[in-house]
């Protein structure tokens, strides 16, 4: 029962996009197509699992000194690997995340569930953390990535749709619809999610860097003024 | 010479690394509130850019291609970068006290900055040395792309804290309050950016 | 001393082992990804120049700018060209096959960034603009009309074919002497 808890919060209640707001940068580059968005979920939720499951495994072992050295060897390791399979196994899909493959490394969620939660706890929950942390992330891309393409392109997963096809609004598959989507989409979570709006912005909490910038951000600083 | 101000202005403008790359857009988001914190956070990316462009470049060349270690890019370049932040840090704070006070608190949040590796990486994809160039120019069109990026992320993050000032204190509805409504300016912002395209090349043909 | 020593050697071993499973991995998939890459390019080849069984790279002689690679084809067949341009929203390349007569058989785009539903019409040859430039030659390859509203992507390509002709126009020479 408390592992159904722990796969499903990755999915709705801690979903890392679109509530803890983790990994922008390749959630708003990668929702332009279906099918982008699903590989970039796969190859991040492989790269998510597998890393948990090694800082968790080792976690007795790493001393906390270079604790966040260590996790970034591991990730950067795993992240090569899955380039490595993606570049022999599916050529096609390897262009088209182009540079947004290697940069899984400095994808917050990764480095952030390792200190948050595998160094923490055992290796099978990591591991379930992880894959439920992973998709969760593929949800969220799947979602904006369908919006975008269905209205942007025309298509969904490539295949074209009738009549949008015909009407298809260019700019939601461009940057600013990127922006646009994500913050429609957010705004959903605010007023649909059970919880209530988060009244503080885009802050430190989230960020895996928090504790070694001393909470030094300009957010904390006012935050702890109130 | 021209091909530099070409390389120059398009990353500034139309291949901007954070409205049309998606690259650095947590500390766009996180830290554009203010546009003292935005001066201080996107100089501090310049200046990395330029020293991890200046290091791991020549690693690529000299060291990972002739010994056919390609796939060990992606780990080295992270480290190398983790390792010079840590570096210039400690630099800074001995020797020039006062630019540490004012860009140091930035530094570290920059190690996992996507910008940064992005901008190394792509360097090496997009400016190799091969028959055609030689090392140096590869180097001077790095240099000058990382320049490009690091000028174009500071243009977005000023822009960008000016359009925040605005919206701060307005009426907006509830469920778009915070980040939602910073994401709707962001799109806008990034849709003046659009404008630039195809322009660079039609100015100089 | 131990809390010096211990970090260090931890890290150690873990940069050790990450970098030969990599090693490991790289021997597998290497030859994979070379075969894939070839297989590819060579598939693209014969797409545009259908005569041709057998393809030649030329290094030897200088090209244009833009010009990436260039291959003759056996039997006389003609030229493959592979040239890069700078078009909307960065590079595009494109892969033509010219007869000996010097009319393009085909053209196909190999990579591009233009604006999906705009720049991308020209080159994923949505509206038939790619295929405009079948039978094309040096003489009436720029009456080719652009696609309305990718401008800029449309000139672009049109670039690209002017230089694959100049490229074209050196080959023959050093074909002949």
């Amino acid at each position: 029962m408390n592992q159904l808890k722990n796969f499903t919060k990755g999915l709705i209640k801690e979903n890392p996009v679109l509530v803890l707001v983790l990994g922008t940068c390749p959630t708003l580059a990668t929702s332009t197509s279906v099918i982008n968005a699903i590989g970039m979920g796969a190859a991040a939720t492989v790269v998510l699992l597998c890393s948990n499951v090694v800082i968790s495994a080792l976690r007795k072992v790493i001393p906390d000194k270079v604790r966040i050295p260590c996790y970034i060897v591991l990730i950067a390791g795993f992240v090569t690997m899955v380039q490595m399979l993606v570049k022999a196994f599916a050529p096609a899909l390897d262009s088209a995340l182009g540079i947004y493959l290697p940069l899984i490394v400095v994808n917050c969620i990764i480095l952030g569930r390792a200190e948050m939660f595998a160094n923490k706890n055992k290796v099978f929950d990591s591991a379930i953390d992880g894959l439920g942390m992973g998709l969760g992330f593929t949800l969220a891309l799947f979602l904006m990535a369908s919006i975008r393409e269905t209205f942007g392109a025309g298509t969904f997963a490539g295949f074209p749709i009738p009549v949008l096809y015909e009407n298809h609004i260019s700019i939601l598959t461009m940057a600013p619809g990127g922006f646009f989507v994500f913050g429609l989409l957010i705004a959903c979570v605010n007023k649909f999610g059970k919880h209530k709006p988060k009244k503080k912005d885009f802050g430190c909490e989230g960020c895996p860097s928090a504790e070694s910038c001393g909470g030094s951000c300009e957010e904390k600083k006012e935050e702890a003024a109130k | 010479m021209t091909k530099l101000i070409i390389i120059l202005l398009s990353a500034v403008f139309i291949n901007n690394y954070v409205l049309s790359r998606f690259l650095g857009i947590c500390p766009f988001l996180g830290v554009s509130k203010k546009l003292d914190s935005a001066t201080g956070m996107s100089l501090a990316v310049i200046f990395v850019m330029l020293i991890a462009t200046a290091v791991t470049y020549p690693i690529q060349v000299f060291l990972l291609d002739p010994l056919n270690l390609g796939y060990l890019q992606t780990i080295v370049f992270i480290l190398v970068i983790a390792a010079l932040v840590q570096l210039v840090e400690i630099v800074l704070k001995r020797y020039v006290p006062s630019l540490h006070k004012s860009l140091g608190v930035y530094l570290p949040l920059i190690t996992t900055n996507c910008a940064v590796l992005g901008v190394t990486i792509l360097n090496v994809q997009d400016y190799p040395v091969n028959e055609a160039t030689t090392f140096w120019w590869g180097f001077a069109e790095s240099m000058v792309n990382s320049l490009g990026s690091g000028l174009g992320f500071f243009l977005a993050m000023v822009m960008f804290s000016g359009v925040r000032s605005a919206i701060e204190g307005n009426d907006v509805p509830e469920s778009f309050k915070g980040l939602p409504i910073t994401l709707t300016a962001a799109a806008i912002t990034s849709l003046s950016f659009l404008g630039f395209g195809g322009i660079i090349e039609n100015l100089f043909a | 001393m131990k809390d010096i020593i211990k970090p260090i050697a931890v890290l150690g071993v873990i940069c050790l082992v990450v970098t030969a499973l990599l090693a490991w991995v790289n021997i597998i998939t290497s030859p994979i990804i070379t075969a894939a890459a070839e297989k590819a390019a060579a598939e693209a080849r014969s797409e545009v120049l259908s005569e041709a069984k057998d393809f030649r790279e030329i290094t030897d002689v200088k090209l244009p700018e833009g010009v990436t690679a260039a291959y003759e084809g056996s039997d006389n067949s003609g030229f493959v060209i592979m040239v890069k341009s700078k078009g909307y929203g960065g590079d595009i390349e494109l892969i033509c096959g010219i007869r000996p007569d010097g009319s393009i058989e085909a053209v196909k785009t190999l990579s591009h960034s233009e604006t999906s539903g705009i720049g991308s019409k020209v080159v994923d040859n949505a509206t038939g603009y790619r295929d405009n430039y079948k039978g094309k030659t040096k003489d009436d390859y720029s009456d080719v009309d652009g696609v309305t509203g990718a401008t800029i992507s449309s000139k672009a390509y049109k670039k690209a074919i002017g230089t694959v002709f100049e490229a074209y126009d050196i080959l023959k020479e050093g074909a002949k002497a």
